[in-house]
């Protein structure tokens, strides 16, 4: 007797608690095995690329933290960089230090909640109550800093805008302390768990030998044996005189993505740990820039790249000569991961699996679509 | 670093450093794709990281940007041409690298160019989208804006600050001179007594 | 099939947090504090307000609005307006404090601000010796 298999089509999304934001994938299914999946965005235009065009370069810096939700320092720290080469500008050491720190900072934060996010999708519910109160820890300090919780915009073209307040220092150093306790802990709950390796083990393999020419980037390539990072490969900042490892595995599926991302918490405390020993006490915060209207870019182009916490993240921007910027595009790291290589992925896999995979490759839909 | 400027002698283009690690490479459209091959398989340049576009609406052009990276994600080379804006139409390089599927996407939804060969050439982020591609320059987002929702009442009092100073000034100075006016009368009237 | 011995046992230390002091507090009967320096309301100190206009020019919202003061604060104000702000359109970038150059428009730590009618977020920020 022959078995009729009749395919049936449903949306995870855009309404689904184990998605990483607002986006959908449309599934067809036979049983609970994935035939085809197709990728739909559009619920988060916000025309970002579009507003910038009327502003002056002043005004655009507020606008460019909100592009992504969960860490939004490297934002600000592309565009001040790229208007930084565009018009010439030379920040102090100081500066630097203290940009490099935020950045940092922004990296602890973001991977506290895809470690929220990463076990919320396969049910451990007490994961993501403890990352998040640890993130928030970090929210504090942030507050301390810059004057806002989540959208900072601190990081401005010729420096920082605010000077560290009294006893900084001190305090991030006790936060470490405490992360490195809790980092403990939560190998103990999480990384070692026999239902978590028993979910991911084997699942999510992504092909090594098309990696590299297909642009994936951050964790999708470290956890295959790659071992590239925007840190190392194009240092920017005060990177090339800090001293950090970038931990790889070799088997490339969602259980290696977690512990390189395990590894790269504990490489980031080391890091802030040799920033709060360097900080340099004197010099200047901010180079003196015309006002905003006076403030010209000149008619060319430029291309610049950040490490974040998901991957290397770029913008192209170009100046025409008068106060506005010309163009400012932006490519995150979702962008191909979340349509090139998710519906590849996702191919004779399970439906339980979908929302493991996607948090695991680090999907942010507001980058997708700005 | 790959010494460019000598390999890439016999084709017509022009060639800019940015820094150690950033170069650009302006060429003409006939010339794109196999100068794209050419970086591919003789410089080492294997991976597109993104397309990006720009329009020059006082030209008449758009500058679409080809961003590629080496293997070891070290130096950047930016491939920049120059389409016609009336009935753009680009080579689709999909068959390359499959990431440019979805760039290609966005940018025949946002500025409206063509690539014949393209398998999926629906919308990205737009739903039901009946305008013109709204990166061009000549797509006025505030009018389409304020055509669907107007901008919320109650602030009417808003006043312009230059006007307010010069009124300002205009009425202070006619105080001014009426109480000189008073003045001159009393001292008048008092010397008329006198 | 060898049992992951150690990955069945030791999630079982979070039992161990059932007896620690909860890191929540109690509000609104304990209050946060709240750090200075926080982006939070405006407030304008009107005997120093020149009615320059500056943070209407640099607002990239167009949430200001210069409108007549009801009396004569400061007699230097030489256009006799006082800003007034749309809360439904700010995004507390304090760029308008940055450009001001008496330093009059300064930013607060209140931000609790929740009504009913969608037209009452034009706010007038506090005058300063109001407050303290």
């Amino acid at each position: 007797m022959s078995e009729i298999q009749k395919a049936i089509k449903i949306f995870h999304g855009p309404q689904h608690p184990g998605i990483t934001g607002n986006m959908s994938v449309e599934l067809d299914l036979i049983g609970e095995t994935i035939q085809k999946a197709q990728t739909h965005v559009g619920y988060l235009h916000r025309g970002f690329e579009k507003l910038i065009e009327r502003r002056t370069v002043v005004q655009g810096f507020t606008i460019v933290c909100r592009i992504c939700v969960p860490e939004p320092d490297p934002n600000e720290e592309n565009y001040a960089r790229a208007v930084e080469t565009l018009a010439g500008l030379e920040i102090s050491e100081k500066a630097k230090y203290i940009r490099t720190m935020v950045l940092e900072m922004a990296r602890l934060a973001n991977l506290f909640m895809w470690m929220g996010g990463q076990a919320g999708s396969i049910g451990l519910g007490l994961i993501p109550q403890w990352s998040v109160c640890d993130r928030d820890y970090m929210l504090d300090l942030f507050e301390e800093l810059t004057g806002a919780r989540v959208y900072h915009m601190y990081a401005f073209p010729g420096g920082v805008r605010r000077e560290l307040p009294e006893g900084f220092l001190g305090r991030l150093s006790d936060l470490l302390d405490y992360y490195e306790k809790r980092i403990v802990v939560y190998n103990n709950t999480f990384f070692d768990n026999v239902v978590f390796k028993t979910r991911a083990i084997g699942v999510g393999i992504v092909n090594k030998d098309e990696a590299l020419k297909n642009a994936y980037v951050g964790q999708t390539l470290r956890a295959c044996g790659i071992k590239r990072d925007v840190r190392k490969d194009m240092p920017y900042l005060m990177y090339d005189k800090l001293d950090f490892d970038i931990p790889i595995q070799t088997e490339g599926d969602v259980y290696a993505r977690a512990l390189v991302r395990r590894d790269e918490m504990i490489q980031s405390i080391r890091i802030l740990r040799q920033i709060i020993e360097q900080m340099p006490s004197e010099g200047d915060i901010l180079q003196k820039i015309p006002k905003h209207r006076k403030f010209i870019l000149p008619a060319e182009d430029t291309y610049v790249q950040t490490e974040t916490a998901r991957g290397a993240m770029s913008y192209y921007m170009a100046g025409d000569g008068t106060e506005k910027i010309r163009r400012m595009q932006v490519r995150g790291p979702s962008l191909i991961h979340g349509f090139t290589l998710l519906e590849k992925l996702l191919v004779d896999s399970q439906l339980s699996d979908v929302a493991m995979t996607m948090n695991s490759l680090g999907i942010c839909p507001p980058e997708i679509e700005r | 670093m790959i010494d460019l400027a000598s390999k890439l002698e016999n084709i017509s283009l022009e060639l800019v450093e940015k820094n150690k690690r950033l170069y650009k490479v302006v060429v003409a459209i006939e010339n794109l794709e196999s100068l794209l091959l050419k970086f591919i398989n003789e410089f080492g340049y294997i991976t597109l990281d993104s397309m990006n576009y720009r329009d020059d609406i006082e030209d008449g052009v758009f500058t679409i940007t080809y961003c590629l990276q080496t293997e070891k994600r070290d130096h950047i080379v930016m491939v920049q041409t120059s389409i016609v804006r009336e009935n753009a139409t680009l080579p689709s390089i999909h068959t390359i690298w499959p990431q440019a599927e979805i760039m290609e996407r966005e940018m025949h939804e946002m500025l409206g160019v063509d690539f014949p060969g393209h398998p999926t050439l629906i919308d990205f982020a737009l739903e039901h989208w009946q305008e013109m591609p709204p990166m061009r320059r000549d797509f006025d987002t505030l009018e389409f804006v304020n055509s669907l929702d107007p901008f919320r009442g109650q602030r009417d009092d808003n006043l312009d600050v230059k006007v307010e100073m010069k009124r300002l000034r205009a009425e202070k100075k006619a105080l001014k001179l009426k109480a000189e006016q008073e003045e001159n009368s009393k001292s008048e009237e008092g010397q008329e007594h006198e | 099939m060898a049992i992951d011995i150690k990955g069945v046992l030791s999630p079982l230390s979070a039992l161990g947090t059932l007896f620690e002091h909860p890191k929540t507090i109690t509000y609104p009967e304990v209050k946060k504090e709240i750090p200075k320096g926080y982006r939070g309301f405006h407030i304008n100190d009107l005997e120093d307000c020149i009615g320059c206009a500056n943070c209407q020019e640099v607002c990239m919202n167009d949430a200001i609005d210069m409108i007549r003061a009801d009396k004569e604060y400061n007699p230097k104000n030489s256009s006799a307006c006082i800003p007034r702000i749309d809360y439904g359109r700010c995004c507390w970038c304090s760029l308008c404090t940055d450009v001001c150059p008496p330093s009059s428009l300064k930013l607060d730590s209140e931000c609790i601000h929740a009504q009913r009618d969608a037209d009452n977020f034009l706010y007038m920020p506090k005058n300063k010796k109001d407050i303290s």
